[in-house]
């Protein structure tokens, strides 16, 4: 792989989470494909959505509705916003397989502050990401949260 | 204030008619009292039969504070045991859900069958002089009981039948329960597990009167699904809102019509087909007509539909929610899989109606510390409730008349002695 693509898929990640922690919800949904899919499993790392319930499962519609939500300023949970900054680190980029996507494997920290208390979430994240332009576009992403066998305070963010 | 000095002692001068004093919600003392006359007396909640389908297959619950274990036994019977080692008293199991061919203390090593006989003590030759092995098998609770797969359990050994607790509440699980063609719900497609710092009690009530707070907290889900189904939130209908006795409570939205029912798949027809074939036209219409019925079983289960929510109560101002989506055993794949999507987009903590719910209960938490006015009113359709032959009452939609009856209940369970 060459450093330019190494960087390139690195920085892209890092533009996704700026535009989470920032509720910047109509950019980061423009980093999906429209046959995007989003999934968020609950007990542990999730095996097969088809058959078991996750915390979110989403298509690119129910994504849509989801940031069109928390965007509407009337989500109970989001007044005010939360303030959140994460960490994105220990990017792992799998060898390309047979297709131009590349899968990506990444850990993150994050903080969020909201309602007088402070919240620590973590997990690791999976990104298959399609060349698009100089760029690319999130085809899927799963988000493996650490705590999500445990009982959670509400998730009414991007992650 | 003409609330007397020490409420936990007189319950009835804190639940009125039409409202209810801010103690119950924040008061420590009552939250034990509660743990004493309700959760360690009556029936409550544990689990069901499709969470532990083959013998070994068990799962950790509690009842109020106490830890219990709930196990497939060989036979096929469900045993509820205390999850503590009868030697010096450790968790037999830790786990929280999982397969076993017996249980083995952590500590010292004694084990125990899935039956709760004690099948082995460490180096046995030192307990030459002690009571024989049969006189320390795990203790099972006092009872356990089942209503269509739902496991109860009560650790008293007197009081009610679990048939008589439930009552009139069976009609309404039975309604849900029958959408499955193969006669049972399955709760085995995972939980998602929340917590809110508010009390126990703000749960149930808040579940089923969606039809009133949703205008408020849920409105931009409302409308988004509203639009898309055809649903007019401004039609009320009288009978719609049930208190049943035993502290149960009813939102049955059968009547609610929709103009823009979803269009049918082949799935839908196949199922649909199954359930005819199964419960007859007249029976079918009653099982899916309008919007399914949102029923409370006193003090921790929760039907939203095909949506379980069983509750925990931690302590006076926490309380844990495990939110299930119920499975139609000898539905379609396609029609389990539209639970499951259904299930993900408004509950738990990513829900686009859960959260709301939990923000709002633990707002209503703060508040409670002005002590101010320490009275809630419950009042809302007091003048149109009607007794129901049951015992119970009937309200209009958004009528408060089921909290009226829930709090009554409580009140008569807390004082008695």
């Amino acid at each position: 792989m060459s450093q330019a693509t190494e960087l390139g898929i690195w920085s892209f990640l890092f533009h996704e989470a700026r535009l989470m922690d920032e509720h910047r919800y109509a950019e980061w949904l423009d980093l999906y494909t429209d046959d995007a899919v989003y999934w968020v499993p609950c007990n542990g790392e999730g095996s097969d959505p088809e058959r078991e319930v996750s915390f979110i499962y989403d298509d690119r519609a129910r994504l849509a509705d989801r940031v069109a939500r928390l965007g509407s300023g009337t989500v109970l949970a989001q007044l005010p916003q939360s303030a959140m900054r994460r960490v994105v680190s220990n990017i792992e980029i799998d060898a390309p397989d047979s297709g131009p996507e590349r899968t990506v494997q990444s850990n993150f920290v994050l903080v969020e502050a909201r309602g007088g208390q402070q919240y620590l979430w973590a997990g690791r994240a999976i990104h298959r990401l399609r060349p698009a332009g100089d760029s690319f576009r999130i085809s899927f992403k799963k988000v493996v949260l650490v705590n999500n066998d445990q009982e959670v305070p509400s998730l009414q963010f991007l992650v | 204030m003409d609330v007397p000095a020490s409420p936990s002692r007189n319950l009835h001068a804190l639940v009125r008619r039409d409202r209810v004093h801010g103690s119950l919600y924040r008061d420590p003392a009552l939250f034990e009292q509660e743990l004493d006359r309700i959760w360690h007396r009556g029936w409550v909640y544990l689990a069901h039969d499709s969470e532990i389908p083959a013998p070994g297959d068990y799962v950790r619950r509690a009842i109020g504070r106490q830890p219990v274990l709930v196990v497939r036994d060989h036979d096929g019977a469900i045993r509820v045991f205390f999850n503590r080692c009868r030697h010096r008293a450790n968790l037999v199991c830790h786990l929280e859900r999982g397969q076993a061919k017996a249980f083995v203390c952590s500590y010292h090593g004694w084990s125990y069958a899935l039956d709760g006989q004690l099948t082995g003590r460490s180096f046995e030759e030192a307990y030459a002089g002690s009571p024989p092995p049969d006189a320390f098998g795990l203790t099972p609770i006092p009872r356990a009981e089942s209503y269509r797969g739902l496991i109860f359990g009560s650790l008293s050994a007197a009081g009610i039948s679990l048939d008589h607790h439930l009552g009139g509440v069976k009609e309404y699980l039975d309604l849900i329960i029958d959408r499955a063609p193969a006669g049972t719900v399955e709760l085995g497609a995972g939980t998602q597990k929340t917590r809110y710092r508010g009390n126990w009690k703000m749960l149930p009530e808040n579940s089923l009167e969606g039809a009133y707070h949703g205008h408020f907290i849920h409105k931009f889900t409302f409308d988004l699904s509203d639009k898309r189904i055809g649903r007019n939130r401004a039609v009320t209908h009288e009978d719609s809102i049930r208190y049943l006795p035993g502290g149960h409570m009813v939102e049955d939205f059968r009547k609610v019509e929709l103009s823009k029912p979803a269009a049918r798949t082949p799935a839908h027809e196949a199922y649909m087909e199954a359930l005819t074939a199964l419960h007859g036209e007249a029976r079918v219409r009653e099982i899916l007509g309008g919007r399914t019925p949102m029923v409370f079983v006193f003090p921790n289960l929760m039907f939203i539909q095909t949506h379980f929510r069983r509750l925990h109560p931690v302590s006076v101002d926490e309380t844990f929610v495990y939110y299930q989506p119920a499975l139609l055993k000898g539905a379609p794949p396609e029609i389990n899989r539209e639970i499951l999507r259904h299930h993900e987009s408004y509950f738990g903590p990513a829900g686009f109606l859960s959260a709301d719910d939990l923000e709002i209960m633990e707002r209503s938490q703060v508040a409670l510390g002005a002590e101010g006015d320490d009275w809630l009113y419950i009042g809302r359709g007091l003048h149109r409730e009607k007794a129901r032959p049951d015992g119970g009452s009937a309200g209009t939609t958004m009528d408060e008349n089921h909290l009226r009856g829930l709090w009554r209940h409580y009140a008569e369970l807390m004082s008695s002695e």
